[in-house]
């Protein structure tokens, strides 16, 4: 069976509505029952099995469950409150505070949905009883939200660096810049219109004990991170070991420092994580017997040979990458996109001077935003159904955040400093 | 039958906590007996690697049982009632029929494993492979399972088989108006 063939079959199924990992499963078995060797069938169980026999990839669990133990130990309300104590008394500041909550908690989970989940109704709320259209406090939110994934512990940082065999301190390093610089420009997208739509200001009291005490309870969320990243970058602990003292940190957090949490709903979030981190992974471990198809093929070769015979340029190339993973984005799960077609555009990447770690934050980047455009996007419709809006509606007002997105996807992809310059401080190459 | 599943499903809620806690427990061990006695057995990656294997693998079953797998439902949910239902059955008959095969082709290469040992725990690999063709094994009878429940919503009875996802888990991979498992 050709190749094509098996592309158009794989994603006709998906549209079907037949599960992703059991789409991929069966695309390839199709594809192998229909080949010259029958019996290659015989090797997705052990397909599957590599897919997910990496001891890197125990790190998704952890930060899922790290996460989710200090999102129901009242962390995103703390936040909120931290941040509204910082930036609420601007014009249109309850909508930098929805921004720069998100910023502060993507460091406790690795998942945009997550964020919607934890935040989303309460910046819409907030933002709508202050005076805000409810659609643009939607947008924002949704906008903002896209920053989880990117900075650390983000979990589809692990899963490239698990499938692309790169450095997980020099990843989390690397995407540090860009994560920051999408939040910064979302404030920006929200000062442009601030005026002309007149936005109110928040009318906030804040006094030093109040301020002291958010302080506190953000200064406990952004040790996180800071010891993630610490712990790996300083050869203290691996990736993984680093993810499992995150969650002995998230469970001092939430029983010893809060008393949030009681020993039922610990066990009930340890399973839910795990359920979570099934659902992701299985899909991870199918991915994997279609990424050998595409060995199999030369699918990156065809590639390749592709960009050389129509010589582009490498603004092209970038630009062409670029749009490829926004468009898989929109469809298909970030991580999946990342499997499946990564080690598909690497080799051209890196043959026009695209270092790994810009490659991937660059791809990264690209399917998250993906996850909120149009028509498809997952963030989307999640945000429509908390905050019950017409997902027409919500695009509207979402236009202006995603075209600063997609500037700044260009700026990653042709700015390797952006990417490159803090790994290389800290000594990677 | 619905004892026999939220049996089960009570099963795989203890394993995959121990699990969970497992590799929890390895892993900042790992750093404690590294920095305190300059030691680290070898036989920790390993057994953190199948723990997740063997987590991943019975959760996806019982994520199956209640169709909670991640699925693209942006054409599925412009289909009206009867004909969800028609494409929830031939779904799951693919699903079903994909993991039949997976898990019979899984067994032979789990029994082919027990004569490769791991370096490190010394343990046959039939340990962490065989959690394919188990999960498969219950995927393709949840999906038979589904298929009659769905046969028999199609013809406007009512079926009391299925445990309620939300006694097991919380949250959802389907969007709130997406065909329901129960």
């Amino acid at each position: 069976m050709a190749i094509e063939l098996t592309l158009i079959l794989f994603f006709g199924m998906i549209l079907f509505g037949v599960p992703i990992a059991f789409a991929m499963i069966a695309i390839s078995g199709l594809y192998f029952l229909m080949g010259p060797v029958p019996g290659f069938v015989e090797l997705l169980p052990q397909k599957i099995f590599e897919g997910i026999d990496f001891v890197i990839l125990t790190a998704i669990p952890f930060f899922l469950l790290a996460g989710d133990l200090m999102n129901r130990s009242g962390m995103a309300d703390r936040l909120m409150v931290f941040a509204t104590h910082l930036v609420g008394r601007l014009r249109a500041g309850f909508a930098y505070v929805n921004v720069l909550a998100s910023l502060l908690f993507s460091g406790l989970t690795g998942v945009a949905v997550g964020d919607i989940a934890a935040l989303g109704k309460l910046e819409v709320v907030a933002m709508e009883k202050a005076g805000y259209p409810r659609a643009f406090a939607a947008a924002v939110t949704v906008a903002s939200s896209l920053v989880g994934p990117i900075l650390p512990p983000s979990g589809i940082i692990i899963l490239y660096c698990a499938i692309m065999q790169q450095s997980v301190g020099a990843m989390f390093l690397a995407a540090l810049i860009p994560g920051v610089l999408m939040a910064v420009a979302d404030m920006l997208v929200i000062a442009l219109q601030a005026k002309s739509r007149n936005f109110p200001k928040s009318e906030t009291t804040r006094n030093r004990r109040d301020l002291l005490f958010s302080t506190k309870d953000a200064a406990l969320a952004l040790l996180m991170p800071v010891f993630l990243i610490g712990g790996i970058v300083g050869g203290v602990m691996t990736p993984t070991e680093a993810a499992a003292v995150s969650v002995i940190y998230a469970l001092i957090v939430s029983t010893v420092i809060y008393r949030a949490l009681s020993v039922g709903e610990i066990g009930r979030i340890f399973v839910n994580s795990a359920f979570e981190a099934a659902r992701l992974l299985f899909m991870i471990g199918a991915a994997l017997t279609m990424t050998w198809i595409f060995a199999l093929e030369d699918v990156a070769g065809r590639v390749s040979t592709v960009f050389t015979a129509l010589e582009a340029s490498p603004l092209i190339i970038i630009f062409t990458i670029n749009l490829m993973f926004l468009i898989l984005g929109m469809f298909i799960e970030p991580g999946l996109a990342l499997v499946l077609f990564a080690p598909v555009v690497a080799p051209i990447a890196y043959s026009i001077g695209v270092s790994p770690t810009q490659l991937g934050v660059m791809l990264i980047v690209n399917v998250t935003v993906g996850l909120a455009t149009p028509p498809i996007g997952n963030v989307l419709f999640a945000m429509c159904s908390v905050v019950n809006l017409r997902i027409g509606t919500l695009v509207h007002e979402l236009l202006p955040f995603l075209a600063i997105k997609f500037v700044l996807l260009i700026l990653i992809g042709s700015i390797p400093a952006l990417t490159t310059a803090i790994p290389s401080y800290f000594g990677f190459s | 039958m619905r004892g026999l599943l939220n049996l089960l499903c009570r099963i795989t809620q203890v394993v995959l906590f121990a699990c969970m806690l497992g590799m929890i427990v390895i892993m900042v061990s790992l750093v404690f007996t590294r920095y305190v006695f300059s030691y680290s057995p070898s036989w920790s990656e390993e057994v953190t690697r199948y723990l997740m294997i063997w987590m991943v693998m019975l959760g996806a079953s019982t994520l199956a049982l209640f169709d909670d797998h991640i699925t693209l439902y942006a054409l599925v949910e412009k289909l009206g009632p009867p004909a969800r239902l028609i494409q929830a059955i031939l779904v799951r008959l693919i699903v079903g029929a994909v993991c039949a095969l997976t898990a019979w082709t899984g067994f032979k290469f789990a029994y082919s494993m027990w004569v490769v040992i791991a370096p490190g725990t010394q343990w046959p690999m039939t340990i962490p492979t065989v959690s394919i063709p188990i999960t498969m094994t219950l995927i393709s009878l949840f999906s038979v399972l589904l298929v009659v429940h769905d046969i028999l919503k199609l013809l406007g009875r009512t079926s009391n088989v299925l445990p309620v996802q939300g006694d097991y888990m919380d949250g959802s991979f389907r969007p709130i108006d997406a065909p329901d498992s129960d």
